[in-house]
């Protein structure tokens, strides 16, 4: 028994000088990766500076037409392909990182949400598509059943508690929505940051909603307008996010293509692929955000010609018209963006085509 | 009987009782001898596992897939710091946002009730207190999301502190609907929200005392950390032990109150004029919260005393060695 009792000991002690040694292993190696870090997020952030140099001396050669046009749009496409080549690979999680939003920062604090790698950058990004796919179907189901119900079950007077525990469950959907969108921007995500805000606006609104006390019998169908025009615009919503889905997924299966078939200079043009689609798209937006603003417009006249008195009736219809109005500018910008990148791209191929 | 023959029986007698008797000590000094290499053995393991745990090889720990309440809100994204002087400062930085929000725990509904005496004649308006809850809200899961991230980070936060707070942000949500009526009889309809913000109150001074303890355990932590003596970082809890035992008796006050506030609320919906659904839910709520909370206190409050009693046994076998 004292032998065995040796031998436990000696292995005990072995086991912390093991763990010692671990100890040093691990911030050795902690240091030299840090060092190396260092020197390749320098060179990045110097080839950086170098291409927008460079991108601003074509300009100006062009401008004082010291450089044929031609040339020009050569070498700034050249410089566009090594810039992709950068942001798309592995390079990209060396760029000097985003900022993090106010929002991020207060709710998770001054945690590193950037993922290290851009396969994990790319599988965050379809966890969110997912994520947004099961939703806009909920967005459409709910709703729906509440209409439903109150039409065949309870006689058209809507019951507090279902609609209230809808209403949280959508504040919890957009605050995960806004969390997750603030997380792919400070991952490299172009997301124009009106998306963002126009969830914070959803949040906004979901939380008021909760507020409002649905009044019951009698005359529920004049006191319940508002509320049965509220899950209107949320199944409106769902129809736009489910649209959408449909084209960013189209978007992201063809740059995951493209990256694992190592053509980073070629992800740039990727749009193209799903242009047609874009064109479909639009209308139907244009068509919801028109109705958006409807709904708001309603709600508006519905609290000044029926003196329904509460104040939650007023902000949700100013805050829809807002959201209808945000919706729309953004939509249009991004169709322009998109158009005139398609027109150099045309332009572009064209001429090597010619050369 | 010959008297030879009992000469012999008693001497034989004699040497077996003497036989049983250096048995009896040796098996005494082998099982002490044995116990005590236990113990150091015990130390010694548990020192190499805070060396592993607490040092940088920390960040090469496998990391758990991350379920629940972090995957929900934020995806599958890697909170985990890189290194360990981050993680450090994931903590330092929770520490602060806790201060900050416990002050203002007791500030808001103070001045609300406070303007309900002097300004608003014993009736609350809708909209303040709403506002207040709605800020509770967010910050419940800014809390809540927080404390999974410093777990995720290898922190030892007990898993219910953190239910706790998910609690807390359900009964900020029920409290939000909970539509709050005007005049007349404001005293006995608002009587629930009355004890809602005394309750919150309480929370914010149990909120205070525990920053403070926290605080004086991270600097500790740190100091330590710094001075490289990774192997004796598991021995801080030492230096605060003084501070827990002042902050326990004020803790189990709280909780004691916040049960009774569950129980008012209760009351009140059983008995008295309130009929909504939310008096009852949060005042059950509030039960099961304090309930939690005692339970808790007392668990971690038993394992630090077990964790001092055996320091103070292995510090007193050094000194003796």
């Amino acid at each position: 028994m004292d032998e065995s009792a040796k031998k436990l000991e000696d292995q005990v002690r072995l086991a912390v000088y093991q763990a010692r040694e671990l100890q040093e292993a691990a911030s050795s190696l902690i240091a030299k990766f840090s060092i190396e870090e260092q020197s390749i997020r320098q060179r990045v952030s110097s080839l950086d500076s170098t291409l927008h140099r460079l991108r601003s001396s074509i300009d100006s050669h062009l401008r004082q037409k010291l450089l044929h046009p031609q040339l020009s749009s050569k070498l700034e496409e050249e410089l566009q392909r090594a810039r992709c080549t950068m942001v798309d690979g592995d390079t990209s999680s060396f760029f000097p990182s985003r900022p993090q939003g106010r929002f991020l920062k207060m709710l998770i604090g001054p945690v590193n949400v950037r993922a290290t790698r851009k396969d994990l950058q790319l599988k965050f990004k379809e966890e969110y598509n997912n994520y947004r796919d099961k939703t806009a179907l909920l967005f459409l189901v709910f709703p729906a059943i509440l209409l439903i119900l109150r039409s065949w079950m309870w006689k058209g007077c809507m019951p507090n508690f279902p609609v209230q525990l809808y209403q949280a469950w959508l504040l919890f959907l957009y605050t995960g929505l806004a969390l997750r969108e603030n997380i792919l921007q400070v991952n490299g995500s172009d997301i124009c940051s009106w998306w963002i805000h126009h969830h914070y606006c959803a949040m906004v609104m979901t939380l008021v909603s909760l507020t409002w006390e649905i009044k019951g019998e009698p005359n529920c169908v004049k006191k319940q307008r508002c509320v049965q025009l509220f899950l209107q615009w949320a199944m409106m919503q769902g129809v736009a996010m489910l649209l959408q889905n449909r084209y960013q997924r189209q978007r992201l299966y063809t740059r995951i293509a493209l990256g694992k078939a190592k053509r980073m200079d070629v992800v740039w043009g990727e749009t193209a692929g799903v242009a047609g689609q874009l064109l479909l798209l639009c209308p139907i937006l244009f068509i919801l955000q028109g109705c958006e603003a409807y709904v708001g417009i309603s709600l508006l006249r519905t609290a000044f010609t029926m003196e329904i008195s509460e104040w939650q009736v007023i902000f949700f219809g100013v805050l829809l018209v807002f959201m209808a109005v945000g919706n729309f500018v953004y939509t249009v910008k991004t169709l322009l963006i998109k158009s005139r990148f398609k027109a150099k791209m045309k332009r572009a191929k064209s001429k090597a085509e010619m050369d | 009987m010959d008297e030879s023959e009992t000469g012999r029986v008693e001497g034989e007698v004699k040497r077996v009782v003497e036989q049983a008797k250096e048995l009896q000590d040796s098996t005494a000094a082998f099982i002490a001898k044995t116990s005590g290499e236990e113990q150091s053995l015990d130390e010694e393991l548990l020192r190499a596992r805070f060396i592993i745990t607490d040092g940088e090889a920390s960040s090469f720990l496998p990391s758990k897939a991350q379920v629940g309440f972090l995957r929900m809100f934020l995806g599958p994204i890697d909170v985990r710091a890189s290194k360990k002087d981050i993680q450090l400062k994931v903590k330092e930085e929770y520490n602060s946002y806790r201060d900050k929000t416990a002050l203002l725990f007791l500030v808001f509904p103070s001045t609300l009730l406070m303007l309900r005496s002097w300004f608003w004649n014993g009736c609350l308006p809708s909209f303040p207190v709403q506002l207040y809850q709605a800020w509770l809200l967010f910050l419940y899961t800014g809390l809540a999301l927080r404390e999974n991230i410093l777990r995720a980070n290898g922190s030892d936060i007990r898993p219910w502190w953190i239910y706790h707070h998910y609690c807390a942000m359900v009964m900020a949500l029920v409290s939000l609907t909970w539509d709050i009526k005007g005049q007349p009889n404001c005293a006995q309809k608002q009587r629930g929200v009355q004890l809602f913000l005394q309750w919150a109150i309480m929370q914010g001074v149990a909120m205070l005392l525990q920053n403070r303890y926290q605080r004086q355990r991270l600097y500790t932590r740190i100091a330590l950390g710094k001075a490289k003596r990774m192997d004796v970082v598991w021995g801080e809890t030492a230096g605060v032990d003084g501070q827990l035992w002042l902050l326990c008796p004020v803790l189990f006050i709280m909780q004691g109150f916040e049960a009774y506030v569950g129980m008012l609320l209760l009351k009140t919906a059983i008995v008295g004029v309130v009929s909504e659904w939310q008096v009852m839910f949060c005042g059950m709520l509030l039960v099961l919260m304090a309930v939690g909370n005692f339970v808790n206190t007392v668990q971690t409050l038993m394992t630090k005393s077990r964790f001092k009693a055996k320091m103070k046994k292995s510090k007193s076998k050094q000194e003796l060695n």
